[in-house]
């Protein structure tokens, strides 16, 4: 009874404290307009990503390492589409349709393998979709890009257009994700992780929630990589690079896979210390950041929401240590 | 005779050259508790991957759950079909509390469909409740010992409401006290009408709970019936019991 209610007071606080971040976010583009507005944006994408990422690879554990493959999806139908002169929502309703089909085409031999083949599997997948990239040289430009169509308005209200947009779609994936969470997906998925044949003999039919697990996350990634081009006004074929998705990756170890907020939290924590680091010390600055994200790793394996969690007690952080034997 | 809930005819599976069973028939009855021993390497928990369909079977055997043929469905329609299982090496979820892992049984197991989220914790608690888990539903399964797991992995199938449930050495790694905990359990849950498969190795168990018995050896079904048959029967003593089980029974027969 009595942990019932520190459980609701616990709640209140925590909505309260979003809703003030929420309104926080809300409110900036009032102020600034410029430099920290673009940094925020591009950070919403990453946390999107890293959402994307945390919903097949948090979640269910399987972890695909070709994602970017969602990337070149989404931002070329973006961009094939509106230099068609189509209007920029009705380019994003068609990838969300086109990129569905792309992953049930993809998902259904990829999800059948398991561990390192599965992240392997998924490799190829973007290998293959790289390749139609180049040498569909009439749609996608080839190795020349394509350039989007601009919009028409001065520099500031560009700016605040796409950070609101940016915003907005993190909102819907976060909602999403803490929705499925609750509901008999989140379980499925979090059984499939720990043990798939035994989840399996338990009545769960894994190659559903598998399938729901990567639709998802291939909607979330292209989806905002499509307003990421549309906002870069150029992309060409090293959408497909790994480097962004393994920046990705980081940011959801470090703000805790598995977790709803983990990926945001992750994707602030990153985001800001490589801009510092590298505004700051020029030289070294990739550097400072992995010696950053190993002790992350050693003594917060969960993530940086495990601090959270344990209310920023030593002795709970303490314990986590020693049982991981560090 | 009652009615059959399972039946299986001609049973068989090879791994290459390996017969892990082979031509075994068998038939569990409603409410019955049929025990199922032999020696390690016997094709028991083969026999049990089998039914809930983990492996498939070869040639044209069949299995029959309430006359319904499901040697040819996945894993997760058989369990919704009413079959509930624990393991033999017992697979808790581990990122998960106690509350989690039965619920898990709760969703998705038989009826799992019709029930809401709500419904699903007020199974939950249920669970715990006539399992006397004595834990909360928000301890982490880490924490808990080998017998709350056992438990807690009976509770997740229970939570399923099946009509047959396997048990694949539930017993092994406890105590004398704690066998006689878990075979009352036993005992509790064939009470509500569930048909019980149990494999065990602890004969004091086997033999006290069982209505019948069936012995596997080099994946072949060598003897059929209730617990004295069993325990008279030459090849069983032979292949799994040793002479002296016997003798000790029969001192123990003549002292009582």
């Amino acid at each position: 009874m009595i942990l019932e209610r520190r459980n609701t007071i616990e709640k209140k606080r925590i909505i309260i404290f979003l809703t003030l971040i929420v309104a926080g976010f809300l409110l900036i583009p009032l102020f600034e307009r410029g430099y920290i507005l673009r940094f925020l944006t591009f950070m919403f994408t990453s946390a999107i990503i890293s959402q994307g990422l945390n919903i097949i690879g948090g979640y269910s554990g399987y972890i695909p390492f070709g994602h970017m493959g969602f990337f070149g999806a989404g931002a070329y139908i973006v961009a094939m589409s509106m230099v068609n002169h189509v209007s920029f929502p009705i380019a994003l309703l068609f990838n969300i349709v086109i990129t569905i089909i792309i992953a049930l085409i993809f998902g259904y031999p990829l999800l059948r393998l398991r561990g390192a083949y599965f992240a392997m599997g998924t490799i190829a997948f973007n290998g293959i979709l790289k390749e139609v990239t180049v040498n569909f040289t009439k749609w996608t430009g080839g190795g020349y890009g394509i350039s989007l169509p601009q919009i028409p308005w001065n520099i500031e209200s560009v700016n605040t257009f796409f950070y609101y947009i940016m915003l907005g779609w993190l909102a819907v994936c976060t909602i999403v994700v803490y929705l499925l969470a609750k509901n008999p997906v989140g379980y499925a998925l979090r059984a499939i992780k720990d043990d798939e044949n035994a989840a399996a003999t338990s009545g769960i039919n894994t190659s559903k929630y598998k399938m729901i697990a990567w639709i998802t996350s291939a909607v979330f990634i292209s989806v905002s990589v499509g307003i990421y081009a549309y906002w870069m006004t150029f992309i060409d074929t090293s959408i497909y690079d790994i480097t962004p998705l393994i920046k990705s990756w980081v940011m959801l170890l470090v703000g805790g896979a598995g977790t709803v907020m983990g990926p945001l939290l992750g994707a602030f924590l990153i985001e800001s210390l490589s801009e510092l680091l590298w505004g700051n010390i020029i030289i070294f600055h990739n550097g400072f950041l992995g010696i950053i994200i190993i002790i992350t790793i050693l003594f917060l394996p969960g993530g940086i929401i495990d601090l959270f969690k344990k209310q920023f007690k030593w002795s709970l952080i303490r314990e986590e240590i020693r049982k991981n034997k560090i | 005779m009652k009615n059959v809930i399972l039946e299986g005819k001609n049973v068989s599976k090879f791994f290459g050259s390996l017969k892990a069973l082979q031509h075994v028939d068998f038939q569990i009855s409603q409410g019955e508790i049929l025990g199922l021993i032999g020696p390690n390497g016997a094709g028991k928990t083969t026999f049990v991957n089998v039914i809930t369909n983990v492996y498939h079977l070869e040639g044209d055997g069949w299995i029959k759950f309430k006359n319904i043929t499901i040697n040819s469905l996945p894993p997760f329609k058989t369990a919704r079909l009413g079959i509930a299982r624990t393991y033999q090496v017992i697979k808790p979820f581990l990122n998960m509390t106690v509350g989690e892992n039965i619920a898990i049984g709760a969703i998705f197991g038989r009826e799992g469909t019709i029930r809401s989220m709500y419904d699903v914790e007020k199974e939950v608690e249920r669970q715990i409740n006539f399992l006397n888990l004595g834990v909360t539903k928000d301890t982490p399964v880490e924490s808990l010992n080998i017998v709350s797991r056992k438990k807690m992995d009976l509770a997740k199938a229970l939570a399923a409401h099946p009509d047959l449930l396997i048990i694949d050495e539930v017993m092994a790694g406890l105590n004398t006290k704690e066998i006689d905990q878990m075979m009352e359990i036993i005992l509790k849950i064939n009470a509500l009408g569930i048909s019980i498969l149990c494999i065990e190795h602890v004969m004091k168990a086997i033999m006290n709970i069982s209505h019948r018995i069936m012995v596997f050896q080099n994946g072949e079904k060598i003897a059929e019936g209730n617990p004295t048959e069993i325990v008279n029967d030459k090849n069983v003593i032979t292949a799994y019991l040793g002479s002296k089980y016997r003798s000790k029974e029969r001192k123990h027969e003549s002292q009582g």
